[in-house]
């Protein structure tokens, strides 16, 4: 367990806030697709909290991420406002996108998210070229690009990295191994050690709880401080686990995966449960306190749906703009 | 007017507008001290130094797919796409990241990048160095598509391409880079969306982009010699196209021959007659004729590979069917 | 000797098959190896040629009619047959019609000579459609011109916008005996060339020289003349023969003889134009300003082949084909002329 203290509760807190808030916002998610009121296909970050909030906690919103399909974590991790993202899930006028992203494109670029991304690896070369960019404006900015051990098997991945590594890039390459891409096992599709893909760019690898919001967070403190400073990059393998299927709607899961594993991480390895048992029994605060904060969160959720569900869709006219940028520099 | 070659003008381009725009840089395989296999580079690495002139990896999908985050993060990046064919290996970073980030994000991001590449077959390059492949970009809506004609348009047209916010993709025929032409002293630039008519004619409409132009233009003249007043017209960009122009050129004329160098089927010629078909049809006095590249691989003979584009003579000889009446 | 001419088994699983079109009309003669019919099955279409040769009779069925396998649809015989058969006898639909639900018959179908325009380049497109780009249609359209016209009186198409000019001219020239509208109608024959070339020669002997052109202008006068009352405002028959550019006007030539046959300078205007292009490669031709009957005459392998074009008004179909027969009987023997 790494080494917070009572000093460090208003961050610890906050952390669990966002986690809290990630969680909340994919079961209102969950049931809004499942009750037929969200059109398309959409993926739960529930369980994955840690990784996304553990690493974004040493990020300035000026600092870049990219996401993938599973992408409403990343997005609150980076700050984003609920409302807006539930507009953009039912394809709403107040959208993030205004309405023409969804769940698998969100991007708030006001905080630094580049945008979630469908194609399964796809902003590997988006987060790199941001990095590349950052070094060559003279900015500290820091990349990090999260993608899934699915990831791994895309030629591009290992394009950029090369390149990253030769010309020192300011980027983090963060594998969320939840251990299953799509329906298929991490084992059955990727061989060898994972991290020694990176290394063998002589990128600097690290493994991690991914679950351990605490373990998350004070390594990546570190790799964004070390990057800021001109030493990336850095590649993370977050060891993690998707409670939910592959997309909602996957919901007999039983040939690729077990109950009792499910229930295993869910009851002994759930980040949220962790860090509150955590700050609980260190006394730093009590149940009661965090049960306020999922409360309120609760009620921020709720108002938020309630909003976007009888917000405006877009106007038929826009379906035309936004094709191109208005010219130009 | 000074004359220089395309790879003069091409060069000139990319150093005014990296001397004008500091966010402006060049990157792809062997662009730096090599200055590309086709030496249209060199020289910029002296002047504007390996930050801005990077050589990569042969990677290309890689250095694409940076390209696309540089853009949207800032930079302006001109990526040195060697061959035209191997955009196959670049299309997920061209058309499922590059050009819908704009439209995905309702506005909020957008792609200043300019990929440069090549196209055309008779260089005797085979199957995968010789293609034309622009209606591959073309058909994905975000990215624009320019065929610049002669030193004069290359030059013009990828400043243009330079300074747009758009993903563009710039395809310059690979057997003109020794073109000698006419280019300006001064700083210009060509507005794209804006086909030029370089021959008024009136019995016949000769629309072409890339070197296809320079066919019509000799076939032109052989029209001529048989009476026959043909109008050539560079499209210049196939997007955005000029479709005015053309509607109004074939409106006057009644009849067209388009003319490209990428493969006939499911091609711009395709696309250019549908439009026309479209807007001019009760205009037209003659079946509107597409003439592009055969639909096979280029192959490597010569004498083969000669029979797979389109010619002067045998644009002259289709025109002389049409503007006679004996095409049916 | 009669020959019947049955729906053939083209096909491993066919059943019928349906006669997409008659290669020649009731009455018509067919040569061995003429397609008779083309006959649609399992989405092809076929060919189907004759056997034996004989006039085409007691035709069964109609375009578009789905015949059994076996069943006759036509007979082959020595003579042509009564041509007014009876359009009830003839079957729309080979299968689940009864002859009394058939439509009339096309009148084409019973028209002895074949009537259709010169040239393969000329066919009309099925169902009589006109082939004209959109542009002639659209100036047509505006300057009120009917471009069906223009198409039946050249039988060329598909028609350009530079044809409009022909088409102005042909709607604005007045017709012969006042007749506001004319509709060029076309009848071509095909004829045995031998004793047409012998007569010639005879010709030659007896009258000295006497160019070709002339003694089908004779033979069509004549021919004229043997089918319908040449009356005062017709005569004298004046016919303007060409050969190349130029035109030869001759009055009243059956008349002659042809050792007192001398052109005549115009006085009237021609009613009847004999065109011949035998040796100048012009299949087919047709000018605005041709006289109201036109005969063209062009070489074919061992024959001449003439087409007749006419003005419906000024001479009704039933009569055309009778100056035809008449002009037909007079090519293959000449001699009867001189007897």
């Amino acid at each position: 367990m790494a080494t917070f203290n009572q000093s460090d509760l208003p961050r610890l807190l906050r952390m669990y806030r966002r986690m809290v808030k990630i969680r909340v916002f994919e079961d209102n998610a969950n049931e809004l697709y499942l009750s037929a009121k969200m059109p398309g296909l959409t993926h739960m970050y529930s369980g994955q909290e840690a990784v996304a909030v553990g690493l974004c906690e040493s990020l300035k919103s000026s600092d870049h991420i990219t996401s993938t399909h599973r992408g409403h974590g990343h997005c609150i991790a980076k700050g984003a406002q609920l409302k807006p993202m539930f507009c953009e899930l039912l394809g709403k006028a107040e959208g993030y996108c205004r309405g023409k992203g969804g769940s698998m494109h969100i991007a708030d670029q006001d905080n630094g998210n580049l945008g979630a991304n469908a194609i399964v690896g796809g902003s590997a070369g988006i987060a790199t070229g941001a990095a590349f960019s950052a070094k060559f404006r003279g900015s500290d900015q820091v990349t990090v690009c999260f993608f899934g051990d699915g990831a791994l098997g895309q030629g591009l991945l290992y394009e950029v990295m090369n390149m990253a590594a030769l010309w020192s890039l300011p980027v983090i390459y963060a594998c969320e191994n939840n251990h299953y891409g799509e329906y298929t096992h991490v084992s059955e599709m990727a061989a060898g050690d994972l991290k020694a893909r990176a290394e063998a760019f002589g990128i600097e690898a690290h493994t991690v709880d991914g679950q351990d919001v605490m373990a998350v967070c004070q390594l990546g403190e570190s790799l964004v401080a070390r990057t800021r400073k001109g030493g990336g990059p850095f590649f993370i393998l977050l060891d993690t686990y998707r409670y939910h299927g592959h997309h909602v709607g996957d919901v007999n899961r039983a040939y690729y995966r077990s109950k009792d594993e499910e229930k295993h991480w869910k009851n002994e390895r759930d980040p949220i449960i962790k860090l509150a048992e955590h700050m609980i029994s260190n006394k730093w605060t009590t149940q009661t306190q965090l049960d306020a904060v999922a409360s309120e969160i609760k009620a921020e959720a709720k108002a938020a749906v309630d909003y976007a569900i009888s917000a405006p869709y877009p106007s038929g006219d826009e379906v035309g703009m936004h094709v191109y940028a208005a010219m130009q520099n | 007017m000074k004359q220089i070659t395309w790879s003069h003008a091409v060069n000139e381009a990319i150093a005014e507008e990296m001397r004008r725009d500091d966010m402006v840089f060049l990157l792809g395989e062997d662009v730096a001290e090599a200055g590309t296999p086709f030496k249209v580079l060199s020289g910029l690495v002296e002047e504007f130094g390996v930050k801005r002139v990077v050589d990569t990896p042969i990677s290309e999908a890689g250095f694409v797919g940076l390209a696309v985050g540089a853009a949207m993060t800032g930079a302006r990046p001109i990526v040195d796409l060697m061959f035209g064919d191997f955009i196959f290996l670049t299309l997920d970073q061209i058309a499922n990241q590059a050009a819908k980030q704009c439209y995905m994000s309702g506005g909020k991001l957008k792609v200043p990048m300019v990929v440069r590449t090549n196209m055309g077959a008779t260089r005797r390059s085979a199957a995968q160095h010789s293609q034309s492949l622009h209606t591959l970009v073309a058909h994905i809506p975000g990215l624009k598509v320019a065929l610049p004609s002669t030193p004069y348009e290359a030059k013009g047209l990828l400043k243009t391409a330079i300074r747009d916010d758009n993903p563009v993709v710039v395809f310059e025929d690979k057997l003109s880079y020794q073109m000698k032409g006419e280019v300006p002293e001064e700083e210009y630039t060509i507005p794209f969306g804006s086909a030029n008519i370089l021959r008024p004619g009136n019995d016949i409409s000769l629309i072409a982009a890339s070197s296809m132009v320079q066919v019509c233009e000799t076939a032109a003249a052989q029209l001529e010699a048989l009476g026959i007043s043909a109008e050539v017209i560079d499209i210049r960009t196939v997007v955005p196209l000029d479709e005015d122009t053309l509607v109004a050129s074939v409106k006057k004329t009644g009849r067209a021959i388009i003319v490209d160098e990428g493969h006939q089927s499911y091609g711009i010629t395709s696309e250019i007659a549908a439009r026309l078909g479209e807007k001019a049809f009760y205009y037209l006095d003659a079946p509107l004729t597409r003439m592009g590249a055969m639909d096979v691989p280029v192959p490597f003979s010569p004498v083969l590979e000669d029979l797979t584009v389109p010619t002067a003579d045998g644009v002259t000889a289709k025109a002389v069917d049409l503007v006679s009446g004996a095409a049916r | 000797m009669t020959h019947k001419i049955i729906m053939p088994a083209l096909g491993m699983n066919q059943d019928t098959g349906v006669i997409v079109s008659w290669g020649k009309a009731p009455g018509e003669f067919v040569a061995v190896g003429d397609v008779i019919m083309d006959v649609e099955t399992d989405k092809a279409i076929q060919e189907i040629e004759a056997s034996q040769a004989g006039y085409l009779s007691r035709v069964q069925y109609q375009v578009g009619a789905e015949v059994p396998v076996g069943e006759v649809v036509a007979v082959l015989t020595d003579k042509p047959e009564d041509e007014t058969q009876s359009a009830s006898t003839i079957r729309a639909k080979g299968i689940g019609k009864t002859p009394q639900q058939a439509p009339p018959a096309e009148s084409e179908a019973r028209t002895p000579a074949r009537q259709s325009p010169p040239n393969t380049n000329s066919a009309m497109e099925p169902e009589g459609k006109l082939l004209a780009s959109p542009k002639a249609k659209r100036l047509a359209a505006e300057a009120g011109l009917d471009l069906n016209k223009l198409a039946s009186a050249r039988g060329m198409q598909p028609l350009h916008a530079a044809d409009i000019a022909e088409l102005r001219a042909l709607e604005s020239a007045p017709l012969p005996g006042g007749v506001a509208v004319a509709v060029k109608s076309t009848i071509c024959a095909r004829v045995e060339a031998d004793a047409l070339l012998e007569f010639r020669r005879v010709l030659e002997r007896n009258s000295g020289n006497l160019d070709r052109a002339s003694i089908l202008a004779v033979f069509a006068a004549s021919a004229l003349r043997f089918c319908i009352d040449i009356d005062e405002k017709m005569s004298p028959l004046v016919v303007a023969v060409s050969a190349g550019s130029g035109k030869t006007f001759y009055s009243d030539p059956d008349l002659r003889g042809f050792s007192n046959l001398a052109p005549v300078e115009l006085t009237e205007p021609p009613t009847l134009l004999v065109r011949d292009t035998r040796d100048s490669g012009i299949i087919s031709i047709k000018l605005a300003d041709d006289a109201p009957l036109a005969i063209t005459v062009s070489d074919r392998p061992n024959a001449v082949e003439i087409e007749f074009s006419f003005d419906e008004p000024v001479l009704p179909g039933v009569d055309a084909i009778r100056v035809v027969s008449e002009l037909v009987a007079r090519i293959t023997e000449p001699m009867r002329l001189l007897l």
